[in-house]
């Protein structure tokens, strides 16, 4: 019975870790910790290949460049893509509402827009991070220098050199 | 507030390789120093757009004739080696609804224009009540003054296809007959032109000119299935 049992564990151990149900834990730079499904964290590509290398799965993964804030975001991006399906139509337009709600979000804030961007580049998530260049790249669409500035809060701290070189790009181009 | 002007210079080249407008990026240079760094270390030069004219394409400005009037408008219907295709719709005389179609090549980069009277016989207004041109291609022969072949498909059942050797005359297939009435898309390709129909069957039609220059289809063959059984040798 005893040897029995074991095995059954055993086995259903080993299905865990090939579903990838496996549990990770990911501590922010304030030190808190978040757990999350190897299906989501395998979303980053960084912690994807940690895991893979064989690497301290029980310990958990520190990542000192992202805030808990952040973090939170970016896994409740992961959970979406890591731990769902996206086969059927439904499925998938499920997953391109929830995109297209999440980017929004960011969209209306862009102080927390560039720390997801930081985040997402910092441990390679690739579908995330397309969506924020996108997001970037479509503020700037359209808009003058200016409207770029306020947008981004960004000050204007062009040399008379660089609208020099401007102007005569300008006439190159 | 963040320091979007601190974004990596790595990461600003991935936004810009998402603005594909040199006007966006022109813009985008001149935002704040870094930003004007990032694009000249990521852009080479500006990208050439490309000509392309599509089909079917918005009205075209084009210098209208001396003398033509009533013109309702021109538009592009298909385009080859920077010869445009264009047909041009004017009223016709006070009191009458139809109106009259006439086609021509332009070539912009030439200024040369080509009339294609002979197609008029056949996209009459009549034609263009219920149907359409779905696709025109061009083929030109090298020397700046030769000659043009143009290739029209239509949606219309009696002629799916026209053949027109501009100042010579038309070509259109008998009435209903395979497998001009399933063709989908038309291309040159060396001295043939191929039809793709509906089943996906590719068939290789050979093109000649009659006695007095006028285009004719001396022969149709299937290329997707014949060349594929052909013995190796």
């Amino acid at each position: 019975m005893a040897t029995g049992s074991g095995a059954a564990a055993a086995a259903a151990d080993a299905e865990e870790k090939e579903s990838g149900s496996r549990m990770i834990t990911l501590t922010s730079n304030e030190g808190k910790a978040f757990v999350v499904t190897e299906a989501s964290a395998r979303q980053s590509a960084t912690i994807r290949s940690m895991v893979d290398d064989g690497g301290c799965v029980d310990k958990g993964f520190p990542l000192p460049n992202v805030d808990s804030k952040t973090l939170a975001r970016v896994i409740q991006y992961c959970d979406e893509h890591g731990n769902k399906e996206a086969h059927t139509v439904d499925e998938r337009a499920a997953l391109a509402k929830f995109d297209k709600d999440f980017i929004a979000e960011l969209d209306a804030d862009k102080a927390f827009l560039y720390d997801v961007t930081m985040a997402a580049n910092y441990l390679h998530i690739q579908g995330l991070f397309a969506l924020t260049t996108q997001c970037i790249a479509d503020t700037i669409k359209g808009k003058t220098p200016e409207e770029i500035r306020t947008a981004f809060g960004i000050e204007y701290d062009l040399t008379a050199q660089d609208e020099e070189e401007i102007k005569e790009e300008d006439t190159h181009a | 507030m963040a320091p979007w002007s601190d974004l990596p210079s790595d990461l600003l080249g991935l936004v810009i390789a998402r603005l594909p407008f040199p006007a966006d990026r022109a813009r985008f240079r001149a935002v704040c120093s870094a930003w004007h760094s990032a694009v000249r270390l990521h852009v080479a030069s500006p990208p050439q757009l490309p000509w392309i004219a599509l089909s079917p394409g918005p009205p075209v400005a084009m210098p209208t004739h001396a003398g033509e009037k009533n013109v309702v408008n021109t538009v592009c219907v298909g385009s080859t080696d920077g010869w445009r295709a264009l047909h041009r719709t004017t009223a016709a005389a006070a009191g009458t609804k139809t109106k009259r179609h006439t086609f021509f090549l332009h070539n912009p980069f030439t200024a040369t224009t080509v009339p294609l009277a002979e197609l008029e016989d056949v996209l009459d207004d009549a034609f263009f009540e219920w149907n359409e041109v779905c696709k025109v291609i061009i083929r030109s022969s090298s020397c700046p003054d030769g000659d043009h072949l143009v290739a029209v498909m239509t949606n219309h059942y009696n002629f799916p296809l026209i053949l027109c050797q501009p100042g010579k005359g038309t070509w259109t297939p008998d009435s209903c007959t395979m497998p001009f009435v399933r063709v989908i898309d038309i291309a040159f390709f060396k001295d043939k032109l191929y039809l793709i129909t509906t089943a996906e069957d590719l068939f290789a039609v050979d093109l000649a000119a009659d006695k007095h220059g006028k285009p004719t289809v001396t022969n149709v063959a299937s290329a997707s299935t014949d060349n594929r059984e052909a013995p190796m040798t």
